[in-house]
């Protein structure tokens, strides 16, 4: 067997082996990593809120992912149903900026009312809020979540609420977020009452 | 040149390019991961940059990851503000809490372990742009001391580190009794010196950093006007490191990644 040969067999060796190392490497390499997301996120931008792993609840007690608001416009506050007057007030100028937007600004957008006292605001709880405030099933979404689901929702639209010692929520902000058909962050606003038009525009822009 | 050496040089450059189409270009990774048959291939005298030998302890065992400990007894904290109501304590379960920021170190181990945490692989809405970025790169913590805080890391960073080792962020109150109890040696870092009474030359995460730091039903106020006010409502109006924490908390975001925000985990429910 001449010298030349004997070093192409062994090229044409280490070539295989890599290759079975390459073949099995993700399997070995990446064992302890599983996928951090379902598997249709990897077609959402980089900030979109909906590569939030976060498990939601609706007031029917289906199971919700944020990314099932993927398509349409979101306008988001956060509630809770205990709130005695901030909150109503809130939902009721969202209602009012529902009714007087133009019909294509409303067919492309939905509301999302997430509460931030899950431990109060069951699935029913939230229902009945929902039949109190008249807001119809087509158009209004009404989420309630683990604790910590809420926390994170909370920290990335940069709202701050906290529990007092009996439980009740606390929050000074009436923020209100509108979020595009991918889920980034297009428009924030405090309260809805003066500026109600800049809601309508941010999504007009982005239509 | 001999039909041996061009052959040789074949073969190495094979070796090495196919080691790099198969994404072992990252050495680190491949010596961390590799476990019975594939430790053979990730240390070849022909490719040099898989030759590269980790200067941290590398150990899969995430014991090695657990730190000193500090048990807080159950208590009361007093806030630096009062409420409406006037002065309010808060009461807080006994908690374990470790007595030093996580290190850089032991993130180096983590992202060892959690690719999606890697600098290159983070995801833009869990970590902004400067996320790790002292590091020279995905894992190398870069110059800085291994033994050093872990800084330029997101809130969902360090949830998810804490996560790993079995543990949590602690809560706001949690952070600032573990203070008051362990006193100034709480926040003085092991090779670096702090100013103990601002504690403000590293800052740390907490669970709930976008709470209120509010005790009972005040509910009017709003935020903006708690803190411009925040002076006339302290409690002891020489805690002045509790308002500046307070103030630092408020105003972060959960993707904010900055140099001198570290964290450390606690264990216990809250």
């Amino acid at each position: 067997m001449s010298k030349r040969s004997w070093l192409g067999r062994v090229s044409l060796g280490v070539i295989l082996v890599c290759g079975v190392f390459a073949y099995l490497r993700p399997v070995f390499g990446e064992k302890r990593a599983p996928r951090w997301h379902p598997p249709m996120t990897g077609m959402l931008a980089p900030r979109s809120l909906f590569r939030l792993e976060a498990s939601f609840q609706n007031d029917e007690s289906r199971p919700f992912q944020l990314s099932e608001l993927r398509g349409k416009f979101q306008v988001l506050a956060l509630i809770f149903t205990r709130c005695p007057s901030v909150c109503p007030t809130l939902v009721r100028e969202l209602l009012a900026l529902e009714r007087g937007m133009p019909s294509a600004v409303s067919e492309a957008t939905r509301f999302t009312l997430v509460s931030i006292d899950p431990a109060h605001d069951t699935p029913a709880a939230l229902h009945a809020y929902r039949a109190k405030l008249g807001l119809s099933p087509d158009h209004w979404l009404l989420l309630r979540g683990e604790p910590n689901s809420v926390r994170e929702l909370s920290a990335l639209l940069g709202f701050s609420y906290s529990s007092a010692d009996d439980g009740m929520p606390l929050a000074h902000s009436k923020l209100v977020t509108v979020l595009n058909r991918d889920g980034e962050i297009i428009h924030q606003q405090e309260s809805v009452s003066a500026d109600s038009q800049k809601i309508v525009d941010a999504i007009v822009r982005a239509l | 040149m001999s039909a041996h050496e061009r052959n040789t040089r074949w073969a190495m450059l094979l070796v090495v390019g196919t080691l790099m189409l198969s994404g072992a270009t990252r050495p680190r990774e491949v010596a961390a991961h590799a476990q019975g048959p594939q430790r053979a291939q990730s240390t070849p005298a022909s490719s040099p940059s898989l030759a590269v030998t980790d200067s941290a302890p590398v150990s899969a065992d995430r014991e090695a990851a657990q730190p000193a400990m500090l048990r807080i007894p159950a208590g009361d904290y007093l806030p630096f503000y009062k409420g409406r109501n006037g002065v309010r304590t808060r009461p807080v379960p006994a908690f374990n809490v470790a007595a030093q920021p996580v290190a850089r170190q032991d993130f180096l181990r983590f992202v060892r372990h959690e690719p999606r945490w890697r600098r290159s692989r983070v995801e833009r809405l869990f970590a902004e742009a400067t996320y790790l970025a002292d590091w020279s790169d995905d894992l190398n913590p870069g110059a800085s001391p291994l033994t050093g805080a872990a800084t330029g890391i997101s809130w969902f960073a360090a949830k998810a580190y804490c996560a790993s080792v079995g543990m949590r962020l602690l809560t706001t109150v949690e952070w600032e009794r573990a203070l008051s109890v362990v006193g100034h040696s709480f926040v003085a870092i092991t090779g670096a010196r702090v100013d103990a009474t601002l504690a403000a030359s590293l800052w740390e995460w907490t669970a709930d950093f976008n709470s209120l730091p509010l005790a009972d039903g005040d509910s009017s106020d709003s935020v903006a006007t708690l803190f411009c006010g925040a002076g006339a409502r302290a409690t002891d109006a020489t805690d002045y490191g509790a308002f500046l924490r307070y103030s630092l908390r408020s105003s972060l975001k959960a993707d904010f990644a900055l140099k001198n925000l570290g964290f450390r985990c606690a264990e216990g429910s809250p």
